[in-house]
């Protein structure tokens, strides 16, 4: 992912019902304004996995289980891991064609 | 004494990051530890993150903070490993996705490389919200439990590179 430094502004006349649309739309995917508007010029849509953000804080919550578990051999935590990783690589994968 | 350094500076990538902090000549496989990650997947991991808050253009996609233990540590790797994962957590206020590895290779001065995610999981930006002296606090209790040196000050630093 390219790192910009943000260092311009874009002022940007609307109409109120304009205004308040946008807002809408950014407040529902848990982003900014402009975050949303420049979101969406750069990509032309925004990708929605639904549960995603519960299923990043049900990954974070198992991966720290996961390593209290390593000290025990028994357990097959290498593999477990291996697969939430694998799906966490194809929706990756599949946020990625999105765009 | 130890050192805690907050960077500043992220000229490299989430995985060209990991891949500085997964140096053989560096490190080893169990010195490398995850907090709410997969250690071996990290960079794909943050950027998963980042992707379900759409935070995907950052100007820096991550914290990088280095500790660095006094010389000659009188300790097992292990140990070592185990005392950089309480620092860890005593590095972030939230639910957020740490790298963490201790190079211990080819070094004076043993240390620890942090990769910490610049988005948490509920989504914000990671805000240092405390001063560097709590954590230097909190990172002294630590260090304190097993018998270590606590952190230089900058002005202990430059005290001692005077003299």
């Amino acid at each position: 992912m390219k790192k910009m430094n943000k260092d311009t502004t874009i002022i940007l006349r609307a109409s109120e019902a304009d205004k308040e649309a946008i807002q809408e739309e950014a407040k529902e995917l848990g982003m900014s304004m402009s975050s949303y508007l420049l979101h969406i010029a750069k990509h032309k849509q925004v990708n929605i996995v639904p549960g995603g953000r519960e299923l990043t804080e049900a990954l974070y919550k198992l991966y720290e289980t996961l390593s209290r578990l390593e000290r025990y051999p028994i357990l097959p935590v290498t593999e477990v891991k291996d697969t939430l990783h694998k799906g966490i690589e194809k929706i990756n994968s599949a946020m990625e064609e999105g765009k | 004494m130890s050192i805690l350094k907050f960077e500043n500076r992220t000229p490299r990538s989430l995985s060209e990051m990991q891949a500085y902090m997964f140096d053989t000549d560096k490190t080893s496989p169990d010195a490398v530890f995850g907090i709410g990650i997969d250690e071996n997947y990290a960079a794909e991991q943050m950027e998963f993150v980042q992707r379900m808050w759409y935070r995907e253009d950052l100007a820096h996609e991550y914290i990088q903070v280095i500790f660095a233990f006094d010389v000659d540590i009188p300790l097992p790797i292990s140990m070592i490993v185990r005392i950089c994962r309480e620092i860890g957590y005593a590095l972030i206020s939230d639910q957020r996705q740490v790298l963490g590895a201790v190079h211990y290779k080819d070094t004076d001065k043993i240390h620890c490389h942090y990769m910490i995610n610049y988005v948490g999981m509920d989504g914000s930006l990671y805000r240092q919200n405390h001063s560097i002296y709590f954590y230097r606090m909190a990172v002294d209790k630590i260090l304190a439990q097993y018998g270590l040196n606590p952190i230089c000050s900058n002005t202990e630093i430059g005290m001692r590179q005077a003299s």
